[in-house]
């Protein structure tokens, strides 16, 4: 079980800004708001966060993690006894998304990891949303009750039926004030139709259907059917054996409900027009930047292999995470990114010993911020990487409980990359490639963040001088 | 000798992790796999064109004649340019054929398994010189019939 602790944001007396964050275009100072989750250092497998995710106010905040559980945060208001503070995410509801399964047909553990998490746009005073392991994928409604009927003429309070002989009068149940109470229930399974494992979902802007993709195969669905979907793209060979690429991760357009793109592990990008055809096997656009041969090494596949593609809000751009940069490509031009952002460069001379402890295989995923001007995505060593789009300008941040001092401000980190080593800076040597930030979201409309590291959710936001 | 090493410890690595993968909880991931196999067949590649190379290397010094007569080939090839037309695809691709008469046929290409005699006589650091001014043409240099000796490599192992 996630344990919740929460920090308090206080005002320090003597707090000199010294550095510029990076967003929107202004410069602040990222400081450090909460933390969530147990403090020990022994971490328990199911306790590791595995997807973190806004609704679309960012009013609520949804972490999946290894233990199948998925646990939503609220944000609760300023009060005015601390108007320096924006108000804080507390614990809305946690509920147990998806148990282990075990298939006897191929005799194989189905684990309960949450691979993705999408909130629904909301339509009325529930929300809604849905959760994906490998294998099925589920809508869940949060709902809040304040009121309970009371006065039931078949049953009494506890439930219990009543003896009929008693019943002597009709009367109308009343609705009674009761402590807040937020329920989550699953309201549509939607199992049986991915063969292999999934690796993302994406609600369409028709806010009707949404799509899910596993290594080979994109299916849509309607998200009140769940015994039928289209199987929109399928890139299985005949023969297995002459498989060369799998699609890494898959999202519709934020306006457009006929365009989808999905990337590649050979590190394309393929966006693909529902209009053209029922099956979208052929794309209407192919986004490829050009190998560099000089940099060709054995792992060359393995670090430009995709691991998110996003869109912007906008919808005019989109954003590629692979191993060592992130892209961001005008879906107007298909042959190279319009801009490239190195992450940590400084592996690439490490890549053996990466390849060795598994971490190249590390999926980093990125995201936009509101206004589509900074991007942000993660790093080793619990470093995150924030780069403004208009500036060119990069921050290296630190998700630490050292850093974690009431309304501390973040302060910005360095890599050595060889040469004399500079005071304040950290060895390439020295990083600890275990504690890894690979799941961030930015608040959609305010500069709040929220960085999952390991089992720790760390909640961000600029500070208001 | 380095090059031969380091690919033929990835190799190994690589299958390690292959093996190691048919056990993991959820079943065998086909992305991780894919991409391990990927890391094989570039390995193995690499290894077996370093291997080539070494060899094209120890029969070129070898035989001193065999030298001279290239060097007279490469002095010759500029007076026969104009002879060629525009195209530089066409003289790209006519150059090898010009000069494979006037050489010996290579007995890296007609034997397939390479001879240990040669590899011990090679001296470590024109190996990894060679390998390290042109991965990529010791990668499209590859012979591709090798795979009985290591029949794993560019498969992936199917999840069902």
């Amino acid at each position: 079980m996630i344990l919740v602790r929460d920090k308090q944001c206080h005002t320090l007396p003597n707090d000199v800004p010294f550095s510029a964050g990076v967003a929107s275009g202004n410069d602040f100072q990222w400081c450090f708001s909460q933390v969530k989750g147990a403090i020990d250092e022994d971490v328990a497998e199911a306790d590791i966060i595995s997807t973190v995710e806004f609704n679309y106010s960012g009013e609520l905040l949804a972490t999946g993690d290894k233990g199948g559980r998925v646990v939503i945060f609220q944000h609760e208001q300023e009060s005015k006894n601390r108007p320096h503070l924006r108000g804080e995410y507390n614990v809305y509801s946690t509920f147990q998304s998806h148990e282990p399964e075990f298939d006897y047909l191929k005799s194989l553990e189905i684990e309960e990891k949450i691979n993705k998490i999408r909130w629904l746009p909301q339509q009325n005073a529930a929300h809604f949303l849905l959760s994906t392991n490998d294998k099925t994928i589920k809508l869940w409604k949060i709902s809040e009750r304040d009121k309970r009927a009371e006065g039931y003429n078949l049953k009494d309070e506890d439930g219990r039926l009543r003896d009929p002989f008693r019943i002597t009068a009709l009367r109308v149940p009343v609705l009674m004030p009761m402590d807040l109470m937020v329920e989550a229930s699953p309201r549509r399974i939607f199992a049986n139709a991915h063969t292999y494992h999934i690796n993302s979902i994406s609600v369409n802007s028709d806010h009707e259907t949404y799509l899910s993709a596993d290594d080979l195969r994109i299916n849509l669905w309607h998200l009140e059917i769940t015994d039928r979907s289209f199987n929109i793209v399928d890139i299985k060979p005949a023969n297995m054996e002459e498989l060369t690429e799998v699609i890494t991760a898959a999202e519709c357009h934020p306006h457009q409900c006929n365009v989808f793109v999905y990337s590649s592990s050979k590190g394309t990008i393929r966006l693909c027009d529902m209009r053209a055809a029922a099956l979208c096997d052929r794309h209407s656009k192919f986004f490829e930047e050009p190998e560099d041969p000089s940099s060709r090494s054995f792992f060359s596949e393995i670090i430009s292999s995709i691991s998110d593609v996003k869109f912007s809000h906008s919808g005019r751009y989109m954003m590629t995470r692979d191993y060592l940069s992130v892209k961001v490509w005008d879906l107007n031009m298909e042959n190279r990114p319009v801009e490239t952002y190195q992450v940590h460069e400084y592996l690439r001379s490490k890549l053996c010993s990466l390849y060795e402890n598994d971490c190249i295989f590390d999926k980093f995923e990125c995201c936009w911020n509101g206004s589509d001007s900074a991007i942000m995505t993660g790093s080793y060593n619990n470093f995150f990487r924030m780069f403004d789009r208009n500036t060119r300008r990069d921050i290296t941040l630190e998700a630490s409980r050292e850093s974690s001092k009431p309304r501390a401000t973040l302060k910005p980190r360095k890599v050595s990359t060889g040469g004399k080593r500079k005071k304040d800076e950290i060895s390439v040597d020295s990083l600890d490639f275990n504690k890894k930030i690979l799941h961030t979201a930015w608040h959609p409309k305010d500069n709040v963040i929220a960085v999952a590291a390991t089992n720790n959710l760390y909640i961000f936001q600029d500070k208001i001088n | 000798m380095e090059m031969n090493a380091e690919a033929k410890r990835i190799l190994a690595v690589s299958i390690s992790k292959l093996y190691a993968s048919r056990s993991q909880r959820g079943g065998l991931r086909l992305h991780r796999s894919l991409l391990v196999s990927l890391v094989m067949k570039s390995a193995r590649d690499i290894y077996h064109s370093t291997v080539a190379l070494v060899e094209k290397a120890v029969e070129t010094t070898a035989s001193t004649e065999e030298a001279m007569e290239a060097m007279d080939t490469a002095e010759k090839l500029p007076e026969k340019q104009p002879e060629i037309t525009d195209n530089t695809e066409d003289k790209e691709n006519q150059r090898p054929v010009a000069k494979r008469p006037r050489k010996r046929p290579g007995k890296v290409s007609a034997v397939p398994d390479f001879l240990p005699e040669k590899r011990a006589r090679l001296e470590p650091g024109e190996e990894r010189h060679d390998t390290a001014q042109s991965p990529s043409v010791c990668r499209s240099s590859v012979v591709t019939e090798t795979r009985s000796a290591l029949p794993l490599l560019s498969r992936v192992i199917p999840a069902f």
